[in-house]
């Protein structure tokens, strides 16, 4: 009966060793595009940023406290940013989507330098990329804890579980066999035992 | 509908606030910790960008709370440039968890 049981779960752990090492691959794979994706977009991102981060800069120098102040009281420009979840393959990520409203440049032109109103309209043009790098990141992060976690898990099954169930039907095997020896032997005795009567 | 939060030197966030960022201006680590802090209390989610070099010694507090599924902390250049800190952060993930370097050729 134990020998049975411990022949089905043998079974059982090794497709389940199967379908997480599959699902491990199929997450390797997810992982190096958003990778790919992510080193893409941060390469063009990243002087497009510093670029943004000079004129604005420039721009702070030039304005005053009391007007960058007023500046941001008259604006009506409102940026946010939507999460919603998709699944990859049984792993949740985030998708973000950024939802902008009110013209960035609602304030008045003549107490502002160029170079503020510049860097606020690219600033604006760059966050949708921004955001989309926010993503990029998120997914990474989700993805290789998973990785990890379902290698603990394969690795358990491969080198810990699995081993020990195959020792297990391996050492009942071997005392049924014994049993079954002894079994024998003592049979034979006895008919040797009655037949010398 | 989310925040989008930002610390980074008052002189770069603070026209930001036009656009209907929510600015937390720092201009030193013990700062950007206190800003840090600040923008995570709420459990509220949010998209937080923080400028590489005010992260450069918040790293382990970045992946703390990065842990957290509602918040996501991104680090971004300044107007002096780009220390390379996005892309070890996202290196050493990938390294942790394939257990290989990934080099991606153009």
């Amino acid at each position: 009966m134990e020998l049975l049981r411990l022949r089905r779960r043998t079974v059982l752990a090794k497709k389940g060793h199967k379908l997480l090492k599959d699902k491990l691959d199929g997450l390797i794979q997810q992982l190096l595009a958003v990778v790919k994706a992510h080193r893409r977009l941060s390469g063009t991102l990243e002087q497009k940023l510093i670029d943004i981060f000079q004129k604005l800069a420039l721009g702070s120098a030039q304005i005053s406290q009391a007007a960058l102040y007023s500046a941001t009281l008259l604006a009506t420009s409102k940026v946010a940013v939507d999460i919603t979840i998709k699944n990859i393959m049984g792993v949740k990520i985030p998708k973000y989507e950024l939802k902008s409203e009110g013209d960035p440049i609602s304030y008045g032109f003549a107490e502002t330098p160029a170079e503020l109103d510049q860097a606020l309209k690219e600033f604006m043009e760059v966050l949708k990329e921004l955001v989309m790098l926010a993503e990029h990141n998120k997914a990474i992060q989700v993805l290789a804890s998973q990785i990890i976690e379902i290698k603990r898990r394969v690795n358990a099954l491969e080198y810990v579980m699995i081993p020990e169930l195959e020792n297990s039907v391996r050492f009942i095997k071997m005392k049924l066999a014994e049993m079954e020896r002894s079994t024998t032997v003592t049979l034979l005795k006895i008919k040797d035992i009655v037949r010398a009567r | 509908m989310h925040k989008i939060k930002m610390i980074a030197p008052k002189y770069l966030v603070a026209p930001l606030a036009i656009l209907g960022i929510e600015t937390y201006p720092a201009n030193s680590e013990a700062e950007a910790r206190t800003a840090l802090e600040r923008a995570g209390e709420n459990k509220e989610p949010a998209l937080i960008l923080i400028t590489e070099q005010l992260a450069v010694d918040l790293q382990a507090e970045i992946s703390l709370l990065n842990r957290r599924p509602e918040l996501n902390i991104v680090m971004i250049p300044d107007n002096q440039g780009s220390i390379g800190l996005a892309f070890d952060q996202i290196n050493e993930l990938v390294k942790n968890s394939i257990g290989a370097e990934v080099i991606i050729r153009k």
